[in-house]
């Protein structure tokens, strides 16, 4: 009887027991799967294949140049049939960061996959490095359920100083510009906040300058006059041109020059520069005055400028020369090659030629390419101090004032009048001969722009305009306008209106018209030959809302047809 | 997920000289199905006519790998794989496939998020499983006009827009599969609880007034 009792009590308390045990085994069947059969992780890595310590606030910004930069990709997957948990990401740089988680993932599926990106943040003291070495990148994935997992990988870590032109593979550089995609990183040797940098500019704003309001009024001609002022400071504190290495250097599957870039700190005292580290000093002051600094990059060269109202200006730095190399420029002449070699710039970048490249730093600084961080330093301010004894000496800015100022004026053109003085133009030498108002810009081409349309220059207000075309293969004047009739119905549901207009002296056929889309429109001339190969000519005109503004400009550039 | 909208612009834009003023802008509709384990599925399709053909055709040539660079290049978080181009010349449309991984990923909450990487976008939820998103950008001039289209796997199921601590609006839903273990926890507790609760029941003894009348009996 007690047997049977204490087996009816134990059958009583089994079931609840086992409920117990299964309901265990449900909340715990996580970290027991864990231990019985752990989760297994498959790491596809992508990483960097240099780093350049100039960038590391590039490399530390997720959102800088939409995080391209970061120090290595990691695709994580789960292969296994168990999830896993709280899977914890590190890595770690060997003198430069410790251990550092980079991602904590909570939960990732059977066949799931999640991406890694890593952004380190490198002490500001990597700026002090000066030569390359070989480091090793390790990478820690681990968590409570799955195998624990090590990846490494060597990667270079280059001088302060050297700059990769690109970081694509030598496989996949398809244009000129993949060449030097990373052109949008010369602003991070960019430095207007050194404390180097600021006294120096102070000097050439108080001795050289005698005081400058570029930035503040904007106006142009006092922006040219900066311009000037600093060339001027280069040329008597004995600043000379000088090269320095640009080495090719292939590392993984990437082929690249690597420049060697002398700080702007580092070519104020040691007065020596290449056309780069010239056009980095010259932005650098530029920006620390509160001006748009541009650099302009051609093949084989480089020289500095700025942007004021929609206007570009250049001067030749390297002009400085030095006597070992064929003398020296004077600043007049410095700023009328800068301008010279603009005029090329914007001709040949208006052709498509993706070799001249533009680099707005204050853009490129906006997209997160951020200067390093330098500490003041008393030794060079003091050099400063010494270089700066040289202005005082031998002031003669007034001299240079005039020059910018000419140079406007002939560029003038009389946007704003309308009234064009043919005396301020300027030629154009292509498929068809022409003057133009010589303030008038090219605007960068745009290649899917109408096939037959090669070039067009504009006035600052982008409200009068000069299009340059080629027709290969047609046949009358007609044709072509019928073409581009087409192309403006298509492509801005536009209408053209247009009648012939005689013939000029240089035989082309004149068509005069006007286009609408919507409310707005233009008023134009167009003036058309046969060549060799088809129709070639241009049409030049200005949008309604400038009245009979341009009516002379326009007769005026018809006129110079050649 | 917006980064995903503007790519493919430098191939399609159209120059708007200032002597041409555009009225209406270029159209671009992008389906991104995501499936049950977070990656997108994504088809760029494109019908365009004869002018932008033309511009296509010439930017492109025959070397359609510039789409998959283009796209790798303007998403450089992402991996992407699997792509894909076909095009109909006669009607001069293509189709641009790709697959993106782990574009959405499980949160602590077991819910699964997806970053549209902007802070106020024009989003419309047409069903449980389905929204639709707009935006309208410049590029040099011409007016690009997007549409896409964002499915979401058969399962999902809660799907709303919220905010990150950032503000940008991040896409949220919840499946069944991501949420099994966490059942299986909570029922594995219940059944902790039920089974404590019977034990403790059934191990305390009887009264004896509910004993008495079998020994009674037995007597």
């Amino acid at each position: 009887m007690s047997t049977k009792t204490s087996f009816l009590k134990n059958k009583r308390l089994l079931i609840p027991a086992a409920l117990v045990v299964v309901g265990l085994l449900m909340s715990f069947h996580r970290p027991i799967m864990g231990l019985i059969a752990p989760a297994t992780l498959d790491l596809k890595i992508q990483h960097q294949p240099v780093i350049m310590p100039a960038l590391y606030k590039v490399y530390a910004n997720e959102n800088a140049l939409e995080g391209k930069y970061s120090l290595f990709k990691m695709l994580v997957t789960n292969n296994s049939g168990n999830v896993a948990k709280n899977v914890e990401v590190s890595y770690q740089i060997p003198n430069y960061i410790e251990w550092k988680q980079v991602a904590k993932i909570k939960t990732i599926l059977p066949g799931q996959s999640v991406v890694v990106n890593c952004y380190p943040s490198f002490p500001d003291k990597i700026v002090e490095k000066t030569t390359t070495s070989k480091e090793q990148v390790n990478i820690k994935v681990s968590g409570p359920n799955i195998s624990e997992a090590e990846e490494s990988f060597a990667i270079d870590i280059k001088g302060r100083n050297e700059f990769m032109y690109t970081c694509i593979p030598s496989d996949e550089i398809r244009t000129s510009a993949e060449i030097f995609d990373n052109m949008a990183l010369l602003s991070c040797y960019v430095t207007p906040e050194d404390p180097i940098i600021k006294y120096y500019t102070q000097k050439v704003q108080e001795k050289v300058l005698k005081g400058e309001d570029a930035s503040v009024g904007n106006k142009e001609q006092e922006g040219v006059r900066f311009l000037t002022g600093i060339y001027y400071s280069t040329l008597v504190s004995h600043m000379v041109y000088s090269g320095t290495s640009g080495v090719p250097a292939k590392i993984d599957d990437v082929s690249s020059i690597i420049q060697s870039i002398r700080l702007p700190r580092e070519v104020i005292t040691g007065k020596t520069g290449l056309c780069i580290e010239l056009s980095l000093l010259y932005a650098s002051i530029l920006m620390d005055a509160g001006l748009d600094p541009v650099i302009y990059l051609i093949p084989g060269h480089a020289y500095p400028g700025f942007k004021m109202n929609g206007k570009y200006y250049a001067i030749e730095a390297t002009g400085i020369g030095g006597e070992g190399i064929g003398g020296r420029s004077t600043p007049e002449q410095a700023l009328q090659t800068g301008m010279k070699n603009l005029d090329e710039f914007f001709q040949r970048a208006s052709q498509g030629d993706d070799r001249y490249m533009l680099v707005d730093i204050r853009e490129s600084i906006n997209q997160g390419a951020l200067a390093m961080e330098l500490k003041d330093d008393n030794f060079l301010r003091q050099k400063v101090d010494e270089i700066a004894q040289a202005f005082g000496d031998n002031y003669q800015a007034n001299n240079y004032n005039a020059q910018p100022v000419n140079y406007e004026n002939n560029g003038g053109g009389n946007d704003n009048n309308g009234n064009a003085d043919p005396n301020g133009y300027q030629n154009y030498t292509g498929i068809v001969n022409f003057a133009y108002p010589a303030s008038w810009r090219a605007m960068p081409h745009n290649p899917q722009s109408m096939p037959q349309l090669k070039s067009i220059i504009s006035n600052s207000g982008n409200t009068a305009y000069v299009e340059i075309y080629q027709f290969n293969g047609y046949n009358s004047t007609s044709q072509a306008i019928q073409s581009i009739q087409q192309y403006v119905s298509n492509q801005f549901g536009g209408n053209m209106q247009y009648t012939s207009g005689g013939q000029t002296a240089s035989g082309y056929e004149i068509i005069s018209g006007k286009t609408t889309v919507g409310n707005q429109g233009i008023y134009w001339k167009a003036a058309f030959k046969s060549t060799g190969n088809g129709i070639a000519g241009i049409a030049t005109g200005a949008n309604f809302s400038t009245g009979s503004n341009y009516e002379s400009t326009v007769n005026n550039i018809i006129n110079s047809l050649r | 997920m917006k980064k995903i909208l503007i790519i493919l612009f430098s191939l399609f834009n159209a120059y708007a000289s200032p002597a041409q003023q555009q009225v209406e802008g270029m159209k671009q509709v992008f389906d991104v199905t995501l499936d049950e384990l977070g990656n997108a599925n994504v088809e760029v399709s494109m019908k365009l006519n004869a002018s932008q053909w033309d511009m296509f055709k010439k930017n492109l040539g025959t070397n359609t790998s510039i789409l998959k660079r283009e796209m790798e290049k303007a998403l450089p978080k992402y991996y992407l794989s699997d792509f894909n181009y076909s095009e109909d010349a006669m009607e001069r449309s293509y189709k641009m496939k790709f697959k993106v991984a782990g574009l959405a990923g499980l949160n602590g909450k077991d819910a699964w998020e997806a970053k549209l990487e902007s802070k106020n976008p024009d989003i419309t939820k047409l069903s449980d499983k389905e929204f639709v998103m707009n935006a309208t950008y410049m590029n040099n001039g011409m007016l690009i006009q997007q549409t896409q289209k964002i499915h979401l796997p058969s399962g999902a199921s809660g799907a709303k827009i919220e905010k990150d601590s950032f503000g940008k609006a991040v896409l949220t839903f919840t499946t069944s599969g991501a949420i099994m273990p966490r059942v299986i926890t909570y029922a594995g507790i219940l059944l902790v609880l039920v089974g404590c609760w019977l034990l403790y029941k059934n191990s305390k003894p009887k009264s004896p007034l509910q004993v008495a009348p079998k020994s009674a009996m037995a007597a």
